[in-house]
């Protein structure tokens, strides 16, 4: 646009010359000086105009008149405080709860896999009854390599906590192997050095590439990193590269540190019965689709597990067929696990927002009325209707602005909130749920949405208001009309009938929440304490292995402070076990899956710490160690499934492994305990004594007991020291209380009672306030009327009593409106629901009762004003 | 009042000629505004009166699309005036404009000679 050099000033000047230039040809022709000064001006027309002309031609007139709006918008906010920081703070928690649940949404839905073109990357799974189970192993991965046509390139990764080395300090990071096209493939180019290439998978000594993060944290960014040792188990990678801050891997959530390549000599690689890859990820070819690779995926497949020996069932259920799916946003265990209740939560931030901008247009239309003197004004005094209209569009958008300014603090501070949630427990989630420019862009949109939806109601009244009557009368009585009257009325009740929707949803979702932490989990949550360790060197002899944790478990009991202490291979409610084969006297298994059972190793004193308790037999002992006879202890579901009510105790318990049977005599039947997560049924266990465990393993979870209850965390010093003192190179890693997992194992349900539940107080105090404000404001232009009533013999509780049922009637109509609503939301919500019902009657009543305490006490302020009317008062100033 | 209804009989301007008209007085050298209406006031023999209002509107239009160029200087009474000046895009747009207007003339001349086809 062309935008004018030209000051007016210029133009001005070039304006009297011209006259002066005029004046003096007039002279020229007789005409006497002050006649042909004043005929030269005449001549131009409009000197003044001519500017303007000018002015108008050559600047942005719009952003002049912008500006204008601006500072007189300014100026009125300024003006109507008490409106001004009501209507911002609503806005502020409407935009704020928004921002903030859509960067949650950004950061574990949205985001792309940091790669070139990931829409053309895909993942080839398996799949069979029990849904995706992983990709095929590595031979089977090679002839995919090999075979698929419509695929550029192919790579394999598996992902794994590393045991790292660095300087001889050992600390645990998330780690993967992949082949070495694997960055080449996903077109990632490195920060710093270079990333793996095909040829690294034989290099001797291996080399490794560190994420940015890793560097940042672990080496203080320092670019001397490349070159540099670390280990890994025993052996030594070289660091060559640090891929860019932005790649975090393949799977959304869980960050990859460290990258290695799947060396050959790997036993990963070379035994394919035991490694199943984490995962394969291919390119397509420009034209190729998903649906062609999987169909040539499905032809190698299939030939290749014709040559496996897996039993038909397991097949079935897991190996059935090749899946290939889009890899665009990585691998979803995290999108899945957590859609439903984002989907939720940014359904209830829209309520919020919706609630908000009611809120915010009641008070512009009430102030609205109050401008109509004001506006009516500057109609006649020549202002266009348009001019008015974006006047007040302006002034709209500024206080939206102006809310939403604190509205992004409160949402980068529940960010935080949400992001330390993800970070809880075991299974870490790294969301980096951050306000990016997409979700700050997102928020614009949404507050100036926002702000022209709720200006246009009242600019349209504005715009068809009768200025004869407005003048005349002023703002006094010009009866504010039926249709606004309607209108903020209807708003209130939309509030009322939103903030029960909102209101019983957060009941629902924290009951939820409650019941799940009541239940009964069948062991101890409380004062727990679980520490995992593993030794740098690992070795292969059992008994060695054995020895050590028992050596390690003594030393752990001798420590003061601690009151208890068991080992286990795996933590509860950790979801982790062994699964495992058996055959069971008297017992026919219809197929493979009907005869397997989960295992955990456990050291004496296990149950007795958790609390676990026993039903029949005895619990494992000291004695229980090699050379005894060897036991195992069930728990209930177990014995039922196996044994129906048969009595367990001293039966044959036979693992069927790999032709070598071991068996095992059940020595004790003890309670159910909850282990993948608190909803599900308690799978079948079976506890093998560590004594007399079949293979030890490196990684151990240690459980505590305090001698000081609720101050378990104390104990974590003392007790790596002794551990150090013991065996310099252990590792102690994931120190948690079982409180800390079992909230971890509820964080989408602690995530919707707690949002779910502010935004629900949120509401209903936004439904209370308009309410407020509605009555206070009536009551305010009833003055008159309600004095003549007074005068007439009306008693002031009569007027009061007037009030508090005006708003008894919006708030009932509010509730009646929103009762279906709410009982549909809670019959969609139901399936995340636990221990309460979606029509539980007394969520609603509670409800229901809150909100007519709340319009009650809303009406208070207002009755009490409206009976202290003085009628003299009020008819005399009329 | 008189020089009013002096100045209605005069010809009101088709849109769109004054354009041509300034740039065609600016073909005989520069000039500035006041001077540039007076050319066109003697050379149409006083048949024509320029708007001075429009006219600087005019000028203005013209410095931006290029045609004319604009700086300050002094007039023949000695006086500070701003003197436009045609560039070659204006000289261009001369005979651009100018079919244009012989295009229209011709037309409207047709119109206003024709008979009634009808009878």
């Amino acid at each position: 646009m062309w935008f004018t050099k030209r000051r007016a000033e210029d133009f001005a000047a070039e304006i009297e010359a011209h006259v002066a230039l005029e004046a003096e040809r007039l002279m020229d022709q007789g005409i006497p000086e002050r006649e042909a000064k004043n005929a030269a001006r005449r001549s131009f027309g409009n000197t003044t105009r001519a500017q303007e002309r000018f002015y108008e031609a050559g600047r942005w007139l719009w952003m002049d008149e912008l500006l204008q709006d601006l500072r007189f918008g300014a100026r009125g906010l300024r003006k109507a405080r008490s409106f001004s920081v009501a209507a911002a703070l609503t806005i502020a928690l409407g935009v704020g709860a928004n921002t903030a649940v859509f960067s949650l949404m950004d950061a574990v839905l949205l985001r792309s896999l940091p790669a070139e073109k990931p829409k053309e990357l895909v993942f080839l799974e398996m799949a069979g009854t029990a849904g995706p189970s992983g990709s095929p192993p590595y031979p089977c991965f090679v002839r995919l390599r090999e075979e698929v046509k419509s695929l550029t390139g192919l790579a394999a990764f598996a992902s794994d906590e590393f045991r790292l080395e660095i300087g001889g300090v050992p600390e645990q990071v998330m780690g993967q192997a992949a082949t070495g096209n694997y960055f080449e493939l996903l077109g990632v180019k490195p920060l710093l050095g270079r990333l793996l290439t095909p040829q690294d998978e034989h290099l001797d000594p291996p080399v490794a590439v560190i994420s940015e993060r890793y560097w940042r944290k672990r080496f203080s960014a320092d670019p001397a990193v490349l070159g540099r040792a670390v280990s890994l188990g025993k052996r030594s990678f070289v660091i060559v590269g640090v891929t860019p801050a932005e790649f975090f891997g393949l799977q959304p959530g869980h960050p990859v540190e460290i990258t290695v390549p799947i060396g050959m000599q790997d036993r990963l690689v070379s035994d394919p019965t035991v490694l199943w890859l984490h995962g394969i990820i291919g390119r397509l070819k420009p034209a190729a689709t998903a649906a062609q690779a999987g169909a040539e995926a499905e032809v190698v497949f299939q030939s290749f597990m014709t040559s496996s020996r897996y039993p038909a069932s397991l097949i079935t259920r897991h190996f059935h067929h090749m899946e290939v799916v889009g890899a665009a946003r990585g691998m979803d265990a995290v999108r899945r696990r957590f859609s439903q209740p984002l989907a939720v939560l940014m359904g209830i931030a829209c309520l919020v927002l919706l609630l908000a901008l009611a809120n915010v247009v009641n008070l512009l239309l009430s102030r609205g009325i109050s401008r109509t003197r004001e506006f009516a004004i500057r109609l006649a005094a020549g202002a266009g209707r348009g001019r008015i209209v974006r006047q007040l569009l302006t002034e709209t958008t500024l206080l939206f602005c102006l809310g939403a300014l604190p509205g992004v603090a409160v949402a980068s501070w529940g960010v935080g909130w949400i992001d330390s949630m993800f970070r809880e427990g075991r299974n870490p989630i790294v969301v980096e749920a951050s306000l990016n420019s997409r979700v700050l862009i997102f928020s614009l949109c949404v507050t100036l949405a926002a702000g022209l939806i709720s200006g246009l109601l009242p600019a349209w009244r504005a715009f068809r208001s009768d200025l004869q009557t407005a003048i005349k009368d002023g703002h006094e009585r010009t009866g504010e009309s039926r249709e606004i009257s309607w209108l903020s009325q209807g708003l209130v009740v939309f509030q009322v009938g939103l903030s029960l929707v909102l209101g019983v949803g957060a009941l629902l979702f924290t009951s939820t929440l409650t019941s799940l932490r009541n239940l009964n989990v069948g062991f101890r949550t409380e004062h727990v304490l679980t520490i995992s360790l593993q030794y740098q060197e690992g070795t292969a002899d059992i008994a060695k292995t054995i020895a050590r944790w028992s050596r390690a478990l003594e030393t752990v009991r001798r420590t003061p402070a601690v009151r208890s202490a068991a080992i286990s291979t795996y933590a509860p409610l950790s979801g982790r076990d062994t699964g495992a084969l058996v055959r069971i006297r008297g017992y026919q298994p219809q197929s493979s899956e009907d005869a397997t059972l989960h295992t955990n190793q456990v050291s004496e004193g296990y149950f007795e710490l958790l609390g676990i308790s026993l039903i029949r037999g005895r619990l494992l002992t000291e004695r229980d160690a090699e050379g005894a006879v060897k036991v195992v202890v069930i728990n209930e579901s177990a014995a039922r499934h196996f044994f129906g009510d048969r009595d367990p105790i001293g039966e044959p318990l036979v693992f069927a492994r790999n032709g070598s049977d071991v068996s095992y005599q059940i020595a004790g039947v003890v309670r159910d305990t909850k282990h993948m997560n608190l909803r599900e049924q308690a799978p079948r266990f079976a506890y093998i004594p560590m004594r007399q465990s079949r293979d030890a393993d490196q990684r151990i979870t240690l459980m505590l007991t305090s001698g000081n209850p609720g101050r378990e965390m104390e104990l974590l010093p003392p007790v790596q020291k002794v551990l150090s003192g013991m065996a310099p190179d252990i590792l102690i890693s994931d120190v948690f209380t079982i409180q800390n997992q079992l909230d971890a194992t509820l964080l989408s349900e602690r995530l919707l009672s707690g949002l779910s539940a502010t935004f629900g107080i949120l509401a209903m105090f936004l439904a209370v306030v308009g309410l407020y404000g509605l009555l206070s404001y009536r009551v305010g232009r009833q003055r008159h009327s309600i004095g003549i009533r007074m005068a007439l013999g009306a008693s002031p509780s009569a007027v009061a009593m007037s009030v508090l049922r005006h708003s008894g009637l919006l708030i009932a109509t509010g509730i009646l409106a929103g009762l279906p609503f709410a009982f549909l939301a809670a019959r969609m919500a139901a399936s995340m629901l636990w221990g309460v019902k979606a029509e539980q009657l007394s969520i609603y009543a509670v409800c229901v009762t809150l909100l007519f305490i709340g319009g009650m006490l809303s009406a208070y302020l207002p009755a009490r004003r409206a009976a202290n009317v003085e009628p003299v008062e009020v008819l005399r100033n009329n | 009042m008189s020089t009013r209804t002096d100045e209605s009989q005069r010809i009101a301007l088709l849109q769109g000629t004054l354009n041509l008209l300034i740039l065609k007085t600016l073909l005989f050298g520069r000039e500035h505004g006041q001077g540039i209406a007076q050319a066109i006031q003697a050379m149409s023999g006083d048949e024509i009166l320029i708007d001075h209002g429009s006219l600087y509107p005019a000028l203005q239009r013209l410095e931006a699309k290029g045609f004319v160029t604009a700086e300050w200087g002094v007039s023949g009474s000695n006086r500070k005036a701003r003197f436009y000046q045609l560039t070659a895009a204006g000289k261009k747009q001369i005979t651009l404009e100018r079919k244009q207007w012989e295009r229209i003339a011709a037309a409207v001349g047709r119109v206003v000679a024709a008979v009634n086809p009808a009878g």
